[in-house]
Parts: structure tokens; sequence; C-alpha cells
């Protein structure tokens, strides 16, 4: 969820300090984020931020992803004046459909950001594209090489040191379940009391699991689209959209 | 305590347990590898109890471990081998999570390097999700002819700016190590107060109760075949 993303400030290795203080456990830092990141991908909050980015297409029609996208939501070449009219039918298309110009529309400012937009749906032509390698794409199109285009990509937040930025509740997880790989570690180096100390912490790490899988804050445009699906037709008016838009 | 220290306190008791025998007086160089086995033999009994907390027994390299270029010879051909930065160290003790070197890395103490204590578990560091373009080292447990041990690196990245490490660890001889940097009679014995005690009290009561027993003395002659 966009909004829950925003409150992911925490860096990635601040469970360390915690791991020492509550559980007398210190380790490599190296050793902790290759343990910590399984789990917060687990955790299933990854990609949770629409970034929108402008980037230009190469001469042979291939475009470089950036490094923190974890997959593309929507890629539109951005409708500019020229393209907004068609002369032969003068029909103006819009976010809203097509639409027939008239005196009344030029007080219209289609252009105009002022309004609120949620991030995932700008307007523009949907593009066509296919994967050539994991940061490179494809678009099956002639007309944008060497263009600007707009894409919309699911990423985390990023800290300081370029991992992802964690939630309060992401945190606790990672060290109940940083705490029960340990116990559990110990149980094959056979130390004794490891077993009931696995015990002891497994629901404890299943808990906090289950907990930062619920966001924290709920808005009212993800309640409207998870609402949306689980009905077959928009909740407030039949056979539309209902968007916030201006 | 230093280890000058120790090792007189053990030598007055032994003399003042062992006044009665003509000959009670024991090298200085025995009993300081009396001192460095006994650690280990204190280390060993608290880690079975589980009292144990290694961290007071560490000893650092003063100076930093120079970075060696080592030549590892390619499986196929001799010509074509690999370049590895590797540093030798003393021997380190034996703790059961692996656990004896807290600290290896720059000077300036700001990154600790990923160490593996298995040859095969740094073989499969490539394969690590997140981690695998880190720096990390490996740690080979067989030792030399002197019976030092090697570390090789791999993933340092522009290794020419490294020259030293710094390196704690508890090693399996810390006599050895004072030994090397002529620091017998200035620098404290790692080991905490109350093990040092313990190990005066181990190796006094050995050497009398041991030698006192072995001695009999001149005993008188019985029985003999003089007619």
């Amino acid at each position: 969820m966009e909004s829950t993303s925003s409150v992911a400030y925490l860096p990635f290795k601040t469970p360390l300090s915690l791991l020492n203080s509550r559980f007398n456990i210190t380790m490599n830092e190296d050793s902790y984020v290759e343990m910590a990141y399984p789990i917060y991908k687990s955790l299933g909050n990854a990609g949770a931020s629409s970034k929108p980015v402008d980037l230009m297409v190469n001469s042979d029609g291939t475009l470089n992803l950036p490094d923190d996208c974890m997959y593309i939501k929507s890629l539109v070449l951005p409708f500019t004046d020229v393209d907004s009219r068609n002369e032969e039918t003068d029909i103006k298309y819009s976010s809203r459909g097509p639409q027939i110009s008239s005196n009344l529309d030029q007080g219209h400012k289609l252009t105009n950001k002022s309004y609120f937009q949620s991030g995932e749906h700008i307007d523009g032509h949907l593009l066509s594209y296919k994967f050539i390698d994991r940061f490179v794409i494809q678009i099956i199109s002639d007309k944008v090489k060497e263009k600007k285009v707009t894409l919309v990509y699911g990423s985390h937040t990023l800290d300081e040191e370029g991992l992802p930025a964690l939630t309060d509740k992401e945190i606790d997880a990672i060290l109940y379940t940083i705490a029960l790989y340990s116990a559990e570690k110990q149980i094959f180096m056979k130390v004794q009391g490891a077993a009931e100390l696995a015990q002891y912490l497994r629901p404890l790490s299943e808990r906090a699991i289950q907990a930062a899988k619920i966001p924290e804050i709920l808005t009212e445009i993800e309640l409207d689209t998870m609402l949306e699906v689980k009905t077959s037709w928009d909740r407030k008016t039949y056979g539309k959209r209902y968007r916030y838009k201006y | 305590m230093t280890l000058y220290e120790i090792t007189s306190a053990i030598r007055n008791n032994i003399a003042s347990g062992l006044k009665d025998l003509p000959e009670h007086a024991y090298p200085v160089e025995q009993i300081m590898d009396e001192v460095s086995t006994t650690r280990n033999l204190i280390m060993l009994q608290a880690s079975q109890s589980g009292t144990l907390q290694h961290r007071y027994f560490e000893q650092e390299i003063f100076g930093g471990v120079p970075l060696n270029l080592e030549y590892l010879p390619d499986v196929l051909s001799s010509s074509n081998g690999s370049k590895i930065m590797s540093i030798t160290i003393p021997k380190i003790a034996m703790t059961i999570d692996d656990s004896s070197i807290s600290y290896i890395g720059p000077l300036d103490m700001s990154q600790s390097i990923k160490l593996y204590f298995d040859i095969q578990a740094g073989n499969n560091h490539k394969y690590s999700r997140v981690i695998k373009n880190s720096p990390y080292g490996v740690v080979d447990l067989a030792h030399n002819d002197t019976g030092s041990i090697k570390i090789r690196f791999y993933n340092l990245g522009d290794s020419a700016s490294i020259k030293k490490l710094a390196v704690r660890a508890v090693f399996a001889d810390p006599v050895k190590l004072l030994l090397q940097d002529n620091l017998l009679g200035t620098r404290e014995f790692p080991s905490p107060l109350a093990v040092q005690q313990q190990i005066i009290d181990v190796i006094s009561e050995k050497y009398i109760k041991y030698y006192k027993q072995l001695n009999l003395g001149n005993q008188p002659v019985i029985g003999t075949n003089i007619k």
C-alpha cells in the first residue's frame, strides 16, 4: 500500500541493536542482512510504494529500468498538446474519454497537476513492452525512440545504505524471527536448553509476522481499491470508475 | 597481572611448598607454557558449564597484520592462477560457535569482515542472496609448520588501499603472542583476574602435589645381601 510505505522510515539495520539489547545476540552486519532480507520479503510489503519517473527511451527502443524497480505498474507516453487533438475529427482525447472540443472546454487544463492524483494512473498512451533482461525492456513501438516516457513502478522506500526501510511492526517481526533462527541453529549445535528457547520464540515470531502484514493506516483510496476487487463493479456508481481527479 | 607476575607467584608458591626437597627451582619458560595450557583448560571447563565469556580472553595483534598477496595455482594449469589477499595469524582457540575471532577488518574498526570457518561454506558465499558481492574471509584452520593459520579474503575490491588488518581474537597460545611482541612484563595477561588467580592455584597445586608425591627422598636400606 502506498501510504503505509510512507511510515517505513527506520533503517534496515535497526534490529541489530535491538537483538543485542533484548536477546544478547550479536552478529556480523552482512550475516544479519542475509538473514533478514528473506524475512522482509515474506512479509509481502515489498514494492508497496509507487514511483513515477520520466525516462528517455534509447535509440534502439529499449528502456533501462531503475535499480530499485521491483515490478512495472504502467508505462505511458504522456499526452502532449499535439497528440491530444486529432486534426481530422477534432476530437480531444482525455482521461475521461473522447470529448468533442468546444469553446467550453477551453477552460479545462488537462495538464494541470494541482488536482489529487494517486500516482498509479498517468495520462498518456499505454505502451506494450517485453523484458529482455532483469532491468531492460524492449518497447513494442517504433514511435517512441528517443522520446520521454513515464514509468510507474513498484518499489520500496530505501534507507541511506540502499536497503529497504522498515516500519515498526516489520522490525518486531524481523527481531523475533532472527532470534528464533539463532535458537534453532543452537539446536543443531546440540546446545542444552535451545529447544525450549525455540519453543518460546516460535509463537512470538508468528504473531509478529502476522501483525506486520496488516498495514498501519488505510486511506480512502486503498479501501476503495480493496472493495473494488471484492465486487464486480464500482461500489458507489454502477458502470463508472469514481475517482477524485479534480 | 602480567605474565611475569603470574610466573613469579607460581614459583614462590612452589618454592614454599617444596622447600623440603633438594631441587624445587623450575625454569620460567616451563611455567609459562603451563600458564597457557591451564588457561585453555579453564576455558574449556567454563564453556561446558555455560559460564564462559570468551571476549574477556581476547588479544589484539599490535600494529595490525599485513595483507599478503598469495598466489593460488589453477587446477588445470599451474601457469594461470588466481591471486588472493591473505593474512597469517597464530592459532585460535576452539569455541562451540566459531566465535573466537571477534573482529577482523580495517585498523579504524569501522567494518567487520564476515568470516567462514568452513571452506565449503566460504565457497557457497557466492550463492548468497544479498551479500554475495560483499567482502568475506575464509579461515583455514589447518595450521602450517610454524603453528599459524591463514585467512584468505575475497571481494575486497580495491585491495591496494588496504595494507593491514586489525585482529581481535582468543588465541590458543597467548604466551607465544606476548613473546613475539616482547610484552611479557608490561602487557596484562589476557584473562580475567579471577581466572588468573585460578591459574596460579591450579599450577601451584599440581607441582606441589605431583612432585612431592613422586619425590620419595632418601629411603632406608632394608634386607641387603651384605654378609
